[in-house]
């Protein structure tokens, strides 16, 4: 069976998703047949990336038909997928700049990439290109289904929710990837024991596989602030929350990582009694309390790890093409022959499917599923995806404690995008003020002050008036 | 026209409510005939201030029926009204723990009363043993009327709230009056003139006639709290523009007062663009934008200047009682002639009267402001006739203004679970999410020290 679809890939030149995306999609056994449009401002970067993609596609014997363009009219016109991972500017230099100038003036924040005050700054450079995207699409191509990975994902999401009104969307992370990895882990020994006839599985990695396929979890909050609320074991249908609390500290404190489960998240579920699956780095991210539990070093570590990596893909990718000019390009092409664990594949053929699937983790407006959080929100919770899209599971009431929490980068967010959405410095710097990691008109001024007294900030945040 | 109601008063022998209460209930017409019980857990002060009444009220004939007790059960049997000003502990004492303890281990918390690290001490000691007066109360009699003027008063009444959700409860505070003593000045530029032209006015009856000829709308939490709409109820005009206006020009730098309307009042007003009436030290306790405006010395200051005008008040009344016991007590009676800036008194009669007044409340957000989750109380105009206490509603508020609240009604909601669930575990994670301290060690060695220092007036944390 094939189909005919247009799927845009908006940012394609970009290392961060460009490989993985191209992955799933060159492995899909439902999209065969469909358009596949790359599209970025930076044309050098999109014509190696073209000229890779027609390459995978002839050694897929020309599954898709690939175009690309920089305009972005041409692009969305007849869309039905749009998948959208941009950054604007250097993204690793301006992060460093997040990070760091924050810090100089006296601020607690720990990253600096979706929350704290360089969250805020990263959310006013990016949010209105993005929001001209969506825009754009709603006009162009109204009944399209847009994916967006960029980051700040909550408060981007949140600043598309406020702009467009028809046009579907969700936002993606493969934060929930980490559970994925551990809870079959975690459960080896459970199943291996008790079920072993039922898993009928020889070798430890198809057991693994067997087990993340039967746990089902539950989990509602933000992006990078997500927590596991319930869990079940999708044959039995029973509860697995018990199990998993008695399993989770031993487990996990022997696997400690500072950049994946270490003491915040601990720290956080000791006294909050409720497990986050974002990972320290990125839990510690919105909160004061995140700043005892990391070192400076680490996040500095963290930032030069994701810009190594972000290096290494593009240089991998000009290696590549360089073999593909000179013709000795691997007969069996570059991609992985195993789908990435990025979620947007998936999806979208659950669409065109109407497999009624499950989702554990994908951002979407708040409309009615947690009860105690405000509901012009966009969380990071559950869903289903069927032909008509995407349905939040329905949590009702988070615990307070947590939902507490919540509600205090909630408050951010939502002076934040307002600041954005209205162009106003003077709402920029409350936003920045009222951050618990300033607490200070004077510092979030000096902050905002020194961003944009630098070029390529200031290139980005000068419509703040 | 006499009223035949019960009115059960919990700490009458509380200095900065007893007095002042009672005053009011003996100029109040309306509640003439009324039995008014005294309920303390000092028994001296309780006796002292049950002598004095009884004194007052024979001195103007009998107005009123006065009983005592120490029986929380018999004090709430039949009671209309119940009037609620207790301490649990010592106040003074525990206040200057939850003032000192939290600022030593690095918070950067000001007040400590409502908010901050030292709030939830506060707020810890006091919840339990009024939401079981409210609970009986509420047991006793289905329709009592429930005042509050125990502080924290937004952490209290959401636990009363939340306790006895059909119980019909008002808070009440004071705070107001610092802007009703400036506020004809600052909305009417001729209003200083009209005081000086015309000597048959007097200046307090002026200024009693404009606070009541202008609707003050306002909205948030207690201590944390804006002016959001000012109506001249005589023509209508809206005047929010004049008072906007005029504000900066009228409050120049000599009015600045480091307690009340100062730089954090002026910070908050100028970068928000709406003003905050509860003043400097009020608001401070809930913002970590605080530590830049204000000083923690001053905070001593105010604190000891409290503790002594609670000393001046019990040592008067002692003072009197010793009269009344020599047989020399004055022969018209201590009780002043002018009601207090207290509101009890005044919305109990409105709403006897239907009378349709507005007055400053706390009661729950039941579609007071959308952009706040209805789960919380808040302080707020509240329009008082016979049906009961009507909140003017807000609809939207500033998203920044709403942003600054929701992170406090964040800490309140975890604070009261904390509470009510005795759980040790989420009163370190209250203190520690609370903006004015932001860590688990720092959260962990504060509740340890309060802990031991308190604990025989906290919950049974586990």
């Amino acid at each position: 069976m094939t189909i005919d679809k247009k799927i845009v890939l908006v940012g394609a030149g970009s290392t961060s998703f460009g490989p993985a995306m191209l992955t799933d999609i060159a492995l899909s056994e439902v999209l065969g047949g469909s358009t596949i449009v790359l599209h970025d401002i930076d044309k050098e970067k999109l014509e190696i990336i073209y000229d890779i993609v027609m390459k995978e596609n002839e050694i897929l014997k020309n599954k898709y038909n690939i175009e690309w363009t920089t305009n972005r009219a041409d692009a969305f016109k007849g869309a039905d997928f749009i998948v959208s991972s941009i950054e604007v500017g250097e993204r690793f230099r301006l992060w460093m700049q997040d990070y760091e100038i924050p810090r100089k003036h006296g601020s607690t924040q720990i990253l600096g990439e979706c929350g704290g005050p360089g969250g805020s700054l990263h959310a006013m450079r990016i949010i209105p290109q993005i929001i001209d995207i969506a825009k754009d699409a709603e006009k162009r191509c109204p009944n399209a289904f847009l994916i967006n990975f960029s980051n700040p994902m909550s408060r981007v999401c949140l600043a598309i929710k406020r702009s467009v009104e028809k046009l579907k969307w969700i936002g993606l992370c493969h934060q929930i990837g980490f559970m994925h990895k551990n809870l079959p882990r975690m459960f080896y020994d459970y199943f291996y024991k008790k079920n072993f006839d039922e898993l009928k599985f020889k070798n430890k990695i198809t057991r693994l596989k067997a087990i993340d396929k039967r746990l089902k979890m539950l989990c509602s909050g933000l992006n990078h602030f997500g927590f596991l609320i319930g869990m079940t074991d999708t044959e039995t249908g029973q509860d697995m929350m018990p199990e998993f609390h008695k399993r989770a500290m031993p487990y996990f404190e022997k696997h400690d990582d500072r950049f994946e489960f270490s003491n915040l998240t601990f720290e956080v579920y000791k006294r909050f009694g409720v497990f986050s699956y974002a990972g320290d780095n990125h839990l510690g991210e919105y909160l004061q309390i995140g700043e005892e539990f990391t070192e400076t070093q680490d996040m500095i570590d963290w930032i030069n790890f994701a810009d190594s990596l972000g290096n290494l893909i593009y240089g991998k990718v000009i290696k590549t093409h360089r073999k593909l000019q000179k013709g000795r390009y691997p007969r069996k092409g570059m991609l992985l022959k195993t789908p990435t664990g990025e979620r947007a594949v998936p999806i979208i053929e659950a669409i065109l499917e109407d497999r009624n699937s499950y989702e554990p983790a994908v951002n979407i407006p708040n409309d009615g599923l947690v009860d105690n959080l405000p509901q012009d929100l966009v969380l990071e919770t559950s869903i289903t995806v069927d032909k008509d899209g995407v349905h939040g599971v329905k949590i009702g009431t988070l615990p307070k404690g947590i939902a507490g929490l919540l509600r205090i980068e909630a408050s951010v967010q939502d002076v934040c995008v307002e600041a954005i959405l209205k162009k106003s410095k003077e709402l920029a710097i409350t936003a920045l003020a009222i951050d618990p990691n300033v607490g200070s008109f004077e510092m979030a001024e000096k902050i905002f002050d020194e961003m944009i007294s630098i070029k390529e900030q200031r290139e980005f945040l000068d419509y703040l008036k | 026209m006499t009223v035949d109601k019960k009115i059960a008063f919990f700490g009458a022998g509380s200095a900065s409510f007893g007095p002042v209460t009672l005053n009011d209930i003996y100029q109040s017409k309306t509640l003439e005939g009324s039995t008014i019980t005294l309920i303390d857990i000092d028994e001296e002060k309780l006796n002292r201030v049950y002598d004095i009444v009884c004194k007052e009220n024979e001195i103007k004939s009998e107005k009123f029926i006065v009983e005592k007790t120490q029986n929380q059960k018999a004090a709430l049997k039949d009671a209309d009204v119940v009037i609620c000003s207790i301490e649990h502990g010592d106040r003074f004492f525990h206040r200057w723990l939850d003032h000192r303890i939290p600022h030593k281990h690095g918070s950067t918390e000001m007040m400590a009363e409502n908010g901050g690290p030292g709030g939830f001490f506060h707020s810890a000691r006091q919840i339990p043993t009024i939401v079981d007066i409210a609970k009986e109360a509420y047991a006793a009699n289905p329709e009592v009327f429930f005042i509050n003027y125990s502080n924290p008063m937004s952490r209290i009444c959401l636990a009363i709230h939340r306790a006895v959700p059909e119980l019909n409860f008002v808070g009440l505070c004071h705070q107001i009056n610092l802007l009703y003593k400036d506020l004809p000045y600052i909305v009417d530029d001729s209003f200083r003139e009209k005081i000086r032209n015309d000597p048959s006015l007097k200046r307090i009856d002026l200024h009693k006639k404009s606070i009541e000829n202008t609707k003050v709308t306002v909205g948030g939490f207690n201590h944390f709290a804006f002016v959001f709409r000012l109506e001249d109820l005589r023509t209508g005009e809206d005047l929010m523009p004049k008072f906007n206006g005029r504000l900066m020009e009228y409050y120049t730098k000599d009015k600045w007062d480091k307690f009340h309307f100062g730089e954090l009042t002026f910070e908050i007003y100028n970068r928000m663009g709406w003003f905050p009436y509860v003043g400097d030290n009020h608001f401070a306790e809930y913002v970590q934008i605080a530590k830049n405006h204000t000083k923690y010395e001053d905070f001593d200051e105010w604190i000891k200047m409290m503790e002594d005008g609670n000393i001046g008040v019990n040592n008067r009344l002692k003072r009197f009682h010793k009269r009344l016991q020599k047989g020399i007590y004055p022969k018209k009676g201590v009780f002043k002639t002018a009601v207090s800036g207290e509101r009890a008194v005044a919305i109990l009669e409105a709403m006897i009267e239907d009378k349709n007044t507005y007055e400053i409340v706390n009661i729950p957000n039941d579609g007071i402001i959308d952009n706040l989750h209805s789960n919380l109380v808040l302080e707020c105009t509240g329009k008082v006739n016979k049906e009961g206490i009507h909140g003017i509603k807000l609809g939207n508020i500033p998203r920044s203004i709403a942003a600054l609240l929701r992170i406090e009604a964040s800490i309140q909601d975890v604070c009261i679970e904390a509470i009510f669930k005795e759980s040790k575990d989420l009163a370190i994670a209250c203190i520690a999410m609370d903006v004015n301290c932001g860590s688990f060690d720092m959260a962990e060695a504060i509740y340890e020290e309060m802990y031991e220092l308190q604990k025989k007036y906290l919950p049974n944390f586990k």
